[in-house]
C-alpha cells in the first residue's frame, strides 16, 4: 500500500483560519490546512479535538464563525451542503449512515443525486459493481443487510458515485475487522490512484499514516503538527500519543 | 428529565387558579372554567402515555366517555353519592386500560394508533346501542355539583393531586423506565425493565386519568350522552398535548385549557369558529415545535440560574468495589456456585430468514475470565450476544448461565439474573441526562414500590437519593461526572460510550458484556478502558469481551472464540487463536498478524 506520487500541485482545498462554534462550545479555532489534487491528507488527533468538525464545516453541514473556506481559490463556506457536492466534494459521515431499508443499488443511485446526465450514472453503477463484487451480489438485498464491512465500502460507494474530487472520509475503519480495515484502505488507495483526492479522519494513525502523503495533527481546535506522513511516522510525540503500542501491552 | 421548578411556584398558581371564578363570572364561565381543568387532566395523563413512554392513543376521549357512564350510571341508577361514581369510574377505566393496554402495546406505530382509534369510534356507538343501561342518544341527567364554583375547584383539587403524582412518577425510577422505552426499548429491557408490565402499566394509569376526567365533567355538566366525548374529543386531547409541548406536564395543562378555551372564545365569530381554532394551533406548531412549554426558553435567561449540583472534591479514590456493590452480586455468586463455567452455549443456531447467522455454535465462558468472542463483520458475534440478552429466540441450541437456562426467561429477567451489557452502536437515552442514564442501569438494585414513587414516600427518596450518589460515583470512576446533568445527544461518542459502561457497572452482573467497546474511541480512551476492564475483572467480575482492536483483545483475554459465518473456527489461549491459519485468513489479515507478532516482541 505505497503512497502514489504527487502528480499536480494544484490546491483543490484550503481552509484559512477557520473557527467554528457548537452552541457554546468552540469546536475549531482557526485551522487552516490544504489538499492538493490527487493527494490524500490525513488529519490525526484525539476525540473532541475537532476533526469531525473539519469535514462539517468542508461539507456545508456547519458554517464556520470566522475564516475561509475556498475550492480551486473561490470561498465556499457560505454554501449550502448540497450545493458543496455539486461542486464535486463528497462525504462519507463516520458510523456508515447507509439506508438500511432501501436495496444496495439504490442507496448508490442516492448517491448520483446531484448528477444530471443519466446514462452516465448507469454507467457508473455497472463499473461499480465490476469494483466492488460483494456488493454486485447483493445488488437487490437491502443495506441494512450487509455486514458492517460491506455497509462502509457501500458508504464509500455512494460517496463516489457523485464522481467527486475530493472525498471526506470520516473514521472509515470504525468497527471494522482488522482484515476488513485492511481492505478497505486498499480501496482508499486505488480510488486516489484513480484521481480522486482525499481528506482521510482516523482513528487508527498506524493504517492513515501509511496510506497519506501528507498529515495533520488536531488538537483542541487547533493544528498542531503538519508534515509529510513520514515524518509524522518518526516524530516521537506522535509515536507516543497516536501509534501508542507501548503503553496497550503490557 | 424536567429541571427541579421551586416549592412556591406551583402553590402560587394553584391559588391563582382557585381565584379565576371572581374574574370570571357567569354560569357559562365557571363550566369553561371547570371543562379547561377537567380537560387538563386527561391530558395530563395522556401526556404520561404519549409524551413519556412514546406510545400513541388516538382513543382516550372513550376513556373519559366510559369514566363519565361510569359514574352517571352508579349516581342516576343507583342514587350513589358522585365522590363513588368518580372512585368508580377511576377502577373501571384502569381494568378496561389493562385489558385493551395488553394486546394493543404489543403493537407499535401505525397499528397502535389505529387499534386504539377503532377503540375510540367503537365504544360511543356501544353508548347509543345500550339503551337499557346508557340511556342511549338520551343520555343520563346524573346529579351537578352543587353551589356555583364548586365544580371548578374539585376537578382543579383532583387536577393539582393528579399532576403532583405525575410528576413523582416522571421524576423518578418508574418514570426514568418509561422515558427508557420511549428512547430504546433494547436497552431498557437489558437494564430490567419489563416491556409489558411497564407499557400496560401506563396504559392503564393514564385510561385512569382519562376516566376521572370524564367522571368530573359528567357531573359538572350534569348531562352524558355517546357524543358527549366522541373520536373529536381524543383529537382534542393529542392536539392538547403537541401544542403544550410533549412530555411537558405544565405544557400539557396550559395546551388543554387553551385548545378547550379555543372554541369558546372563536365562537363570537360567526361561522369562522374552527377556521380560528385551526389557525391558532397551527401558529403555535409552526413557531413553538416544541410546544407552548418550549416558550419557557425564552424568559427562563432572565431567572436566576438553578443551584448548580453541589460537587464534593471528587472522589478519586472512588472505590470500584464498594460503587460496584462488592458486597453484593459478584462476591455473593463466587462462594454461591463452584464449578467454572458461568456461561455455557452449547449448539446455538440462528435462522434469518434462511441466512445461517449461527450454526452449532459452542463455547464456554469460565467465571472470573476476560473472554473475547472475535470475528469479521457479519460473522455473527453481536447475534450471539443478543440470544444471551434474550432479545434473539435461537431455532436451537442452550444457554445456561450460573445454573439458570436462559431460554426460559425474559430479556428483562436476564439483568436480574447478573448480566449486564453495553452495546455496538451505544444504547443510551439520548434525551436523557447522563446520570438519568446511569440511575435507569440501577434500576433492579435499588427499587421501592412503584405507589412508593407516584406517593413521594419517605422509602423511595431514599431509594432515589441512594441511586443517585451510585451513580454519580460510578460516574467519577469513569471520569464523567462533570457531564452528569447533560443530555446524553450533546455529548461526544467517547464519553457516551463511557456512560453507557457506567450504566452496565451501575447493573451490578456477574457478567458484562461489551460490544465492541473500543469503537471510536482515541488511544488514550483505550488505554484507560484497557485498565478499567482489567479492575472490573479483579472485583470478581467476568467479561465477555467482543471487539476488534487486537492489541486490547489480546492483551486483555484469557481465552478467545472466532467466529466465521457464524461458525466457530477457533477457541483457544490469543497466542495459539494469534497464529491459526484460518483465523488469519478470515479475521486478522496478514498485516495485522506480522504487526501483532512486532508487538509480542
Amino acid at each position: 500500500m505505497s503512497a502514489p506520487e504527487v502528480t499536480s500541485v494544484t490546491t483543490l482545498l484550503a481552509l484559512e483560519d477557520v473557527y467554528v462554534r457548537y452552541g457554546g462550545v468552540q469546536a475549531l479555532r482557526g485551522v487552516s490546512l490544504t489538499v492538493q489534487a490527487g493527494e490524500i491528507v490525513a488529519l490525526l488527533g484525539p476525540n473532541g479535538s475537532g476533526k469531525t468538525t473539519t469535514l462539517r464545516a468542508i461539507s456545508g453541514l456547519v458554517a464556520p464563525s470566522a475564516g475561509r473556506i475556498t475550492w480551486h481559490g473561490r470561498p465556499i463556506h457560505h454554501l449550502r451542503p448540497e450545493d458543496v457536492v455539486r461542486l464535486g466534494i463528497a462525504h462519507v459521515p463516520e458510523g456508515r449512515q447507509i439506508f438500511p431499508e432501501l436495496t444496495v443499488e439504490e442507496n448508490l443511485l442516492i448517491g448520483s443525486y446531484s448528477r444530471v446526465k443519466r446514462d452516465s450514472v448507469r454507467k457508473d453503477l455497472h463499473r461499480f459493481f465490476e469494483q466492488f463484487p460483494n456488493l454486485a451480489a447483493r445488488r437487490t438485498q437491502p443495506g441494512g443487510n450487509l455486514s458492517g464491512g460491506e455497509q462502509q465500502m457501500l458508504a464509500i460507494a455512494r460517496a463516489l458515485m457523485a464522481s467527486p474530487r475530493l472525498v471526506l472520509l470520516d473514521e472509515p475503519s470504525m468497527g471494522l475487522a482488522p482484515r476488513t480495515v485492511q481492505e478497505v484502505f486498499a480501496l482508499l488507495g486505488e480510488l486516489n490512484r484513480s484521481g480522486s483526492a482525499l481528506l482521510l479522519v482516523e482513528q487508527n494513525a498506524r493504517m492513515a499514516l501509511r496510506l497519506a502523503h501528507r498529515a495533520y495533527l488536531l488538537e483542541t481546535g487547533r493544528i498542531v503538527l503538519g508534515g509529510s506522513a513520514d515524518e509524522l511516522q518518526r516524530n516521537p510525540e506522535v509515536e507516543r500519543s497516536y501509534l501508542g503500542l507501548r503503553e496497550l501491552v503490557r | 428529565m424536567q429541571s427541579q421548578p421551586s416549592r412556591w411556584l406551583p402553590a402560587a398558581l394553584l391559588i391563582l387558579a382557585a381565584a379565576l371564578p371572581l374574574v370570571v363570572t357567569g354560569n357559562f364561565g365557571r363550566d369553561v372554567l371547570g371543562l379547561m381543568a377537567a380537560y387538563a387532566l386527561a391530558a395530563i395523563g395522556l401526556n404520561l402515555l404519549v409524551g413519556i413512554a412514546g406510545q400513541i392513543s388516538l382513543g382516550h376521549g372513550a376513556f373519559m366517555l366510559i369514566g363519565g357512564y361510569t359514574t352517571a350510571i352508579l349516581t342516576v341508577r343507583l342514587e350513589l353519592p358522585w365522590i363513588v361514581g368518580v372512585i368508580a369510574a377511576a377502577l373501571v377505566t384502569v381494568v378496561i386500560g389493562v385489558l385493551l393496554g395488553l394486546p394493543a402495546l404489543r403493537l407499535r406505530g401505525h397499528f397502535l394508533a389505529l387499534a386504539t382509534l377503532s377503540f375510540g369510534s367503537a365504544i360511543p356507538q356501544l353508548a347509543l346501542k345500550w339503551e337499557d343501561v346508557t340511556g342511549g342518544a338520551f343520555g343520563l341527567k346524573p346529579p351537578k355539583f352543587v353551589g356555583d364554583d364548586v365544580g371548578y375547584w374539585v376537578i382543579l383539587i383532583v387536577l393539582a393531586v393528579g399532576t403532583w403524582l405525575a410528576y413523582n412518577v416522571v421524576q423518578s425510577r418508574p418514570g426514568r423506565a418509561l422515558l427508557a422505552l420511549r428512547e430504546t426499548e433494547v436497552a431498557a429491557q437489558a437494564m430490567g425493565v419489563n416491556l409489558a408490565t411497564s407499557k400496560t402499566g401506563i396504559f392503564a394509569l393514564s385510561a385512569a386519568y382519562a376516566g376521572v376526567a370524564g367522571a368530573l365533567a359528567t357531573h359538572l355538566s350534569g348531562y352524558i350522552s355517546p357524543s358527549s366525548f366522541n373520536l373529536l374529543v381524543s383529537f382534542q386531547l393529542l392536539a392538547s398535548i403537541v401544542v403544550g409541548g410533549l412530555g411537558s406536564l405544565p405544557g400539557a395543562i396550559v395546551g388543554a385549557a387553551l385548545v378547550t378555551w379555543l372554541p369558546f372564545a372563536a365562537s363570537r365569530t360567526q361561522g369562522l369558529a374552527s377556521v380560528v381554532e385551526g389557525g391558532a394551533i397551527i401558529l403555535i406548531v409552526l413557531f413553538l415545535p416544541a410546544g407552548l412549554s418550549s416558550a419557557s426558553r425564552f424568559w427562563r435567561r432572565y431567572l436566576p440560574a438553578p443551584r448548580a449540583e453541589a460537587s464534593k472534591a471528587p472522589t478519586a479514590a472512588a472505590q470500584l468495589n464498594h460503587v460496584m456493590g462488592g458486597d453484593g452480586a459478584a462476591a455473593a455468586a463466587a462462594t454461591h456456585t463452584r464449578s467454572r463455567a458461568l456461561l455455557a452455549v452449547r449448539g446455538l443456531s440462528v435462522d434469518f430468514g434462511g441466512v445461517h447467522a449461527l450454526q452449532e455454535v459452542d463455547f464456554t465462558v469460565n467465571r472470573g475470565a476476560i473472554h473475547g468472542l472475535i470475528g469479521p463483520n457479519g460473522a455473527g458475534k453481536t447475534t450471539a450476544l443478543n440470544c444471551i440478552s434474550r432479545l434473539i429466540d435461537p431455532s436451537h441450541g442452550s444457554i445456561h448461565f450460573a445454573g439458570h437456562d436462559l431460554l426460559k426467561v425474559s430479556p428483562s429477567a436476564v439483568a436480574e439474573l447478573g448480566i449486564s451489557r453495553t452495546f455496538q452502536n451505544v444504547e443510551l437515552c439520548k434525551g436523557l441526562s447522563a446520570l438519568d442514564n446511569v440511575m435507569l442501569g440501577l434500576y433492579h438494585v435499588i427499587r421501592a414500590p412503584a405507589a412508593a414513587y407516584a406517593l413521594r414516600l419517605p422509602v423511595a427518596r431514599r431509594a432515589e437519593e441512594l441511586a443517585r450518589r451510585r451513580a454519580l460515583d460510578l460516574l467519577d470512576l469513569l471520569g464523567s461526572r462533570g457531564v452528569a446533568g447533560t443530555r446524553v445527544h450533546a455529548l461526544s461518542f467517547g464519553t457516551q460510550k463511557r456512560v453507557e459502561l457506567a450504566r452496565a457497572l451501575a447493573c451490578q452482573g456477574q457478567l458484562l458484556i461489551l460490544d465492541e467497546p473500543a469503537a471510536g474511541l482515541d488511544t488514550s480512551e483505550r488505554v484507560a478502558l484497557l485498565d478499567l476492564i482489567r479492575r472490573v475483572r479483579d472485583t470478581g467480575v467476568t467479561i465477555l469481551l467482543v471487539e476488534h482492536d487486537m492489541r486490547l483483545v489480546m492483551s486483555l483475554c484469557d481465552r478467545v472464540t472466532v467466529l466465521d459465518f457464524g461458525r466457530v473456527i477457533a477457541d483457544g489461549v490469543p497466542e495459539e487463536v494469534q497464529r491459526n491459519p484460518a483465523v488469519v485468513a478470515a479475521y486478522l489479515g496478514e498485516e495485522e498478524r506480522q504487526g501483532s507478532e512486532l508487538v509480542g516482541a
